[in-house]
């Protein structure tokens, strides 16, 4: 290595490799994050055909007088396939039903909701956009092709047909997709929406924080300021490092096997959720707390000791506080990563089909990422696009969090 | 210089471990009340060891083992009956870096008082900080931001305020471990002129390295030198005509 | 001494050690000839001992300045502050000495060339030679750091007030009889007070060895054989 030409070359071809490995790395990103987004858009889009609604008193069991209650009890299965009668006459039976298929399964839920928040509708006219089935929407949106033989489609020749006349009317539009963020899971693609597992994610990461940050808080302080250094906390300290690295699903094995068949905890849902995401975020809270514990000079505690502080005055006056910006950035970043964490609920049963919006953390639920898993495993394309549009929410509430943990480490973090 | 009869702090035999390390060997000073005691030597000769035994500093440290006789006014502070928080209201300390809160300097010097249940109004609290700093030296420099966060202070004003924090709780001895290492001369100046304030009230132990701030402030000197004092007298006559050859030797600057 | 950790402050120290040494010499050379030119009536040393003063008096400066210098700059305590408070008063001393040897030999210029001077019975020359060795002593004292030699000037500084006495009373009674020769005699007391006040000086030197070695002065009285004249 004598020679400096060969030196500065060798550096240049390094400086290339390198540039090369993170160009590669950035286009895997690239191509990514391109595929989530042009499939998930989709997701946020719906078809929807329009039709004049009459509310036929004789096809509607309540009346105008019906409480909010009668009238979310009842059910307008009758008045859905009267409607769709009126708006496409002269049907034979066999060709209704294929028309009817064309509409969304969950036309009389749509129509329940209107009369819920439109009371004295009944027996009126209106115009109403009327979501159509995941199928028709797919073909709408082009995901399905039309040109190939009919048996391999799910529309056949005479929907094309009706679908051509509609849109040749102008009945057929396109608007935003609201029941993806308003509505919990569906069978059918067109209703299936987010926040049923969003919900249940929430209050698992609530029950994860306030299980996991006292906890994790207050054995870090422990283990760094009361304990006296010696074989037993390095033999603890070895332990919680090794406890970080972990795999996930050894703690929902954990969470089935002690809260569940020990302690008797309710299957599927958000409380066991967030415990056993919180076991598993612990080691990285204590790790971050210690670091920002050590990170708080001693002369703070000596100064506050020399004016006759107690040890647990010194810690909590003047430690804790300046510690703290550490510990909630540490704190994020473990339940960002729990956040995104399936494996845990997998085993508890945060992985199941659940259609109503959980209400509180001993509902039944799903998470984020385990609905994600859900729609991935389902058949109909329409569920493709919302596993997309699911993994940009993911990921959007993870670039937030992290943003928060940076801000936090910014601005409240006192520097020495 | 006339000698005042009344004893502050004394010592006898005392002997500092670290280990199976001696740290101190048999040292023994008195400490008077309303005097200037520098405590001067070497790097690791053990003064600043020793200035800690003197509010059981030294007990945060595990391995530190202290024994020999420490009265304050006739009292054995290392005694069962000594809680270690009252013996430090009575005698405070200065770091060697000025180490305020991270708070704002109304909260550094109201801290002690109101742990020590000082006051029992804010207005109480409000005269004591304000009389503390007045004496401090701080108050008409820092007046207008009391709720200003003390580390954006000078390092000198920062290093009064620590001085602040230590008399806001009247103790009756201040150790002072290297105060004006971290400062200018002109902050180390002030510091002095501050010191020799404070001398009216207070009896002080200060432990520096600049013989020079010893000779200056101080009334009584000790020399310490690999854990033993070796000469302890008064200061002028330390600097003019010391005793001991080493003590001479380490004031003078020579290889001794 | 041991070494200072700076050495340019050893060398500071030597350097005045020097200067103090060659005043030294040239104080006493200028004693030397002052009594030399009286002995032998040479009125041509005269001038050159006059003229040499003016050296005596620069090198005195010299130590001074570089005495300041050291403390400005070093700010010595103990032991190498008293060495540098000592050069400086020794150099002093040192400089009035000359004076002294100066004004000896004036006065000198003016008795020798009176007739009468060669019949006077009195042994001005031996005080003289008693003086010159008092200094010399006092200085080796100085320079070697020598306490036992100090203490022995401090002693025999009562046999320069007793030589000194003698004279004078000589001179007294010898004025009665010749009232003639009164101003040369006034010239000779001059002379001999002058002398015994270089003895005096010799004695501070030795004191001022005590202070250097010992750190203060020392706190018995200074034998005098007489308390006036």
């Amino acid at each position: 290595m004598t020679d400096l030409s060969k030196r500065l070359a060798s550096e240049k071809r390094f400086k290339y490799f390198a540039m090369f490995a993170m160009c590669l790395s950035l286009f895997f990103v690239v191509i990514l994050m391109l595929k989530i987004f042009t499939t998930g858009s989709g997701a946020f889009i719906r078809t929807t055909i329009e039709a004049s609604v009459y509310f036929d008193p004789s096809a509607i069991e309540v009346t105008n007088e019906s409480s909010v209650k009668a009238i979310n009890k009842a059910s307008y299965v009758n008045l859905a396939d009267q409607i769709v009668k009126d708006n496409h006459p002269n049907l034979s039976d066999e060709k209704f039903i294929l028309v009817r298929e064309m509409y969304t399964r969950k036309f009389d839920f749509q129509l329940r909701d209107y009369i819920a928040s439109n009371p004295n509708i009944i027996g009126k006219t209106v115009t109403m956009e009327i979501t159509a089935s995941s199928d028709l929407d797919q073909i709408v949106k082009g995901n399905y092709p039309r040109d190939v033989p009919e048996a391999q489609r799910k529309i056949n020749d005479y929907q094309l047909s009706v679908l051509d006349s509609l849109d040749a009317d102008g009945k057929i539009s396109s608007t935003f997709n609201l029941w993806f963020f308003t509505n919990g899971d569906s069978r059918d693609p067109e209703t299936a929406g987010i926040l049923g597992a969003l919900m249940g994610s929430f209050y698992a990461l609530l029950i994860c924080f306030s299980f996991a940050f006292p906890v994790g808080l207050l054995a870090s302080i422990y283990l760094e300021e009361f304990v006296r250094p010696g074989k037993l906390t390095d033999f603890i300290e070895v332990n919680i490092n090794n406890l970080a690295a972990v795999p996930s699903i050894v703690y929902g094995l954990l969470g089935l096997g002690m809260l569940i068949g020990v302690f008797g905890m309710p299957y599927q849902v958000p409380l066991v959720g967030g415990l056993v995401l919180g076991f598993m975020t612990l080691p990285t809270i204590i790790i971050a707390s210690r670091a920002s514990l050590r990170g708080v000079p001693p002369s703070i505690r000596e100064g506050a000791l020399a004016v006759g502080a107690t040890k647990t005055q010194t810690v909590f006056h003047h430690v804790i506080p300046l510690s703290l910006p550490g510990s909630l950035t540490g704190t994020i970043i473990g339940m960002a990563q729990a956040l995104g964490e399936t494996a845990p609920l997998l085993m508890v049963g945060m992985v199941a089909f659940v259609m109503d919006i959980p209400g509180g953390a001993l509902d039944p639920a799903t998470g984020l990422p385990s609905q994600i898993y859900l729609w991935s495993e389902s058949a109909e394309r329409g569920f493709l696009e919302k596993t997309s549009a699911g993994i940009m929410l993911l990921l959007g509430f993870l670039i937030i969090m992290n943003t928060i943990a940076v801000i936090i480490r910014r601005k409240l973090e006192v520097k020495w | 210089m006339v000698e005042n009869d009344t004893l502050a702090l004394q010592t006898n035999n005392v002997y500092v471990h670290y280990g199976s390390k001696m740290a101190i060997n048999n040292v023994a000073v008195d400490f008077h009340k309303n005097q200037v005691t520098s405590l001067i030597g070497p790097s690791g000769c053990g003064k600043s060891t020793f200035l800690r035994c003197l509010n059981r500093m030294n007990d945060v440290i595990d391995i530190c083992k202290v024994q020999g006789e420490f009265h304050l006014n006739g009292i054995d502070i290392y005694g069962p009956e000594i809680q270690v928080e009252n013996l430090r209201k009575q005698v405070g300390m200065v770091f060697q870096k000025p180490n305020p809160f991270p708070k704002t300097i109304y909260e550094n010097v109201a801290y002690g008082p109101k742990i020590h249940g000082l006051a029992s109004t804010k207005s109480e609290l409000d005269d004591i900080v304000k009389d503390t700093l007045n004496r401090a030296g701080l108050y008409t420099e820092v007046k207008d931001r009391l709720d200003d966060i003390a580390t954006g202070l000078s390092g000198g004003q920062q290093q009064r305020l620590c001085i602040a924090r230590a008399i806001a709780i009247k103790p009756e001895i201040i150790l002072m471990d290297e105060p004006c290492s971290a400062l200018d001369p002109i902050a180390t100046a002030v510091i002095e002129e501050l010191i020799n304030e404070l001398k009216e009230n207070y009896t002080i132990v200060i432990v520096t390295h600049s013989m020079q701030q010893a000779a200056r402030i101080s009334d009584k000197t000790a020399y310490f030198h690999l854990g033993e004092m070796i000469e302890f007298g008064i200061t002028s006559n330390i600097f003019t005509n010391p005793n001991h050859e080493m003590t001479e030797a380490y004031i003078s600057g020579r290889i001794g | 001494m041991t070494q200072h950790i700076n050495s340019a402050f050893d060398a500071g120290l030597a350097d005045v050690n020097m200067q103090i040494a060659k005043l030294g010499a040239l104080a006493e050379t200028q004693l030397d000839n002052s009594l030399t030119a009286l002995k032998d009536k040479n009125i041509k040393k005269f001038d050159s001992i006059i003229e040499r003063d003016k050296k005596l008096d620069e090198l005195t400066a010299e130590v001074s300045s570089s005495v300041f210098e050291l403390i400005a700059l070093w700010s010595p305590i103990a032991y190498d502050l008293r060495s540098l408070l000592v050069a400086d008063r020794v150099g002093a001393i040192l400089e009035r000495v000359g004076d002294y040897s100066k004004n000896i030999a004036r006065r000198s210029q003016v008795i020798v060339t009176e007739e009468s001077f060669d019949r006077l019975p009195v042994n001005i020359v031996g005080l003289g030679e008693h003086v010159q060795g008092l200094l010399h002593r006092s200085l080796d004292a100085y320079m070697e750091n020598d306490l036992q030699k100090a203490m022995n000037i401090w002693e025999s500084d009562i046999d320069t007030d007793r030589l000194y006495l003698s004279i004078f009373k000589e001179i007294v009674s010898y004025m009665s009889d010749n009232p003639d020769d009164a101003k040369m005699l006034t010239h000779m007391i001059f002379i001999s007070k002058n002398l015994e006040r270089v003895g005096d000086y010799t004695t501070s030197i030795a004191k001022q060895t005590y202070f250097l070695s010992e750190g203060e002065y020392p706190d018995t009285k200074r034998p005098k054989a007489m308390t006036t004249y």
